[in-house]
């Protein structure tokens, strides 16, 4: 089966790119401008970006990100102040100047960026063909432009849990002929870092097997741990990222704030558990269980470094992210290299080992928080079961 | 959606009927008489021609493409006509052709 494994940049894209070139970790990069100022874009290594590719990030026109501002065609710069209304005069001239800039920039591909709009109303589709979609497709076409298209298409869980409006957006975007590939995105709302919904994954998965089988690309973006489910569908690209931002969709990262920003608790992805627990409780793990610990941790040499620094590695610590880029790309490519049936049986081989491990953590009286625990095990074996 | 889309999806659609019809000698959504506009309708939204393979008109592959040619929903038919093409080409290189 073959997919490829992206990079979701986000802030300290760096360390996406050394976890790139210098671990072997990934197969590309997607570009972020709310994260990446137009200078380091510019500067990226051209070999890097020949396989990457760059995601506009219209999903809230009026941002007032500085980054997101720098871009000359962002809608908000472009107008001067985004008014829905008015755009409609300008997308087309937004349309060619980012398109420029990703043939310019020499990217893998042409990305077409859409809004983020949460609502399923019945003029979502006329909404996004306006402002986005017919200019940046018109512009390709007029330019002579034989890269290969994506577009962008923020969805919500109920937008995938409809089947009606599921199916109107299938026709909608099979409906282009020049265009090669979906950078899709689902924004699911809940209370644990997991997704843990039985029927959103299986809405997910479906919606992404009826993409494939339309003859598009599709690359799965904002990937937590769930992406092992998605290799059950055939050539599906997937993605991880460092932090949460780059790896569960909100909005929110488009809006500024004020507040103090916190600092996230470390956390340590554990291949064996499928899930990000907190380091302490690693630790304790590792102390306690030690035979289990060797059983579900593969340790790489920033996982070692941060299990033994005497103070926990803060968010501006590369260590735990790059360990969680080397554990998971372990994982997938394991994956990668099997049959469908096969992928499935591992799968399934996977979940049940870290429900054991679940189970011998608890007995063992070691409290793992709402997010670390094991939550997710059962549906997520459900929803395999299920294929 | 424009009717760009609309007509493109919709001569797929068409090349469908035809190629049935060519094949099977009726038209894939033409009922018992009387035949009204609304009854056509009525079946080109409700009825799922029995596919040319099933009716040994047809090889399994040649059925297959007018199956897909007729789907109800548009994103389940051919995406492009290169695809379509690529699809025919492949059928005549396996029948050496």
């Amino acid at each position: 089966m073959a997919f490829r494994l992206l990079h979701q940049c986000g802030h300290n894209a760096s360390w996406n790119f050394e976890s790139l070139l210098n671990d072997g970790c990934g197969d590309g990069l997607i570009f972020s401008p709310v994260h990446q100022s137009v200078r380091s874009v510019e500067r990226t290594d051209a070999a890097v970006k020949a396989r990457s590719f760059f995601d506009p990030q219209f999903y809230l026109p009026n941002s007032q990100k500085r980054k997101l501002k720098e871009y000359p065609f962002f809608p908000e710069t472009i107008s001067d102040g985004f008014v829905t209304s008015e755009f409609a005069a300008l997308a087309l001239q937004a349309a060619q100047q980012c398109v420029d800039f990703q043939v310019n920039q020499k990217f893998d591909r042409i990305v077409v960026p859409t809004r983020f709009i949460d609502q399923m109303k019945t003029t979502y589709i006329d909404e996004q063909e306006q402002y986005a979609v017919a200019p940046f497709l018109h512009h390709i076409d007029s330019a002579g432009y034989d890269h290969p298209v994506f577009l962008t298409l923020a969805l919500t869980s109920h937008m995938i849990l409809d089947k009606g409006f599921l199916v109107s957006l299938l026709n909608w975007i099979t409906g282009y002929p020049n265009l090669d590939g979906l950078y899709l995105i689902v924004d699911v709302p809940r209370d644990t870092k997991q997704i843990q919904s039985r029927e959103v994954l299986s809405a997910y998965l479906d919606a992404l097997r009826e993409i494939r089988e339309s003859g598009l690309a599709v690359v799965a973006s904002h990937l937590n741990t769930e992406s092992v489910l998605l290799t059950l569908v055939e050539g599906c690209d997937l993605t991880f990222g460092a932090y949460e931002n780059t790896r569960i969709f909100s909005v929110d990262k488009f809006v500024v704030t004020h507040e103090d920003r916190r600092g996230p608790r470390a956390r340590l992805y554990v291949r064996g558990l499928l899930n990000w627990i907190h380091l302490s409780d690693a630790k304790l793990i590792q102390t306690i269980l030690p035979q289990l610990w060797n059983h579900i941790h593969t340790p790489s040499a920033y996982s070692d470094t941060a299990m033994s620094a005497p103070v926990e590695p803060t968010f501006q610590s590369p260590l735990l992210y790059k360990h969680h880029f080397v554990a998971m790309s372990d994982q997938l490519n394991e994956l990668r290299s099997l049959q469908f049936s096969e992928r499935k049986t591992r799968l399934l081989s996977w979940l049940d080992l870290a429900q054991q491990a679940y189970n011998e953590i608890r007995h063992a009286g070691i409290q793992l928080d709402h997010h670390g625990s094991g939550g997710h095990i059962h549906p997520w074996t459900s929803v395999v079961n299920a294929l | 959606m424009t009717n760009a889309i609309l007509r493109s999806r919709a001569t797929f659609f068409a090349i469908g009927v035809i190629a049935y019809e060519l094949i099977s000698g009726h038209n894939p959504f033409l009922g018992a008489p009387p035949h009204s506009r609304e009854t056509i309708l009525q079946r080109i939204i409700d009825h799922a021609p029995v596919p040319l393979n099933d009716l040994h008109l047809a090889s399994d592959k040649f059925g297959a493409v007018v199956a897909t040619l007729l789907q109800k929903q548009p994103y389940k038919r051919y995406r492009t006509v290169e695809i379509l093409q690529d699809h025919l080409d492949q059928l005549r290189s396996s029948h050496g052709v």
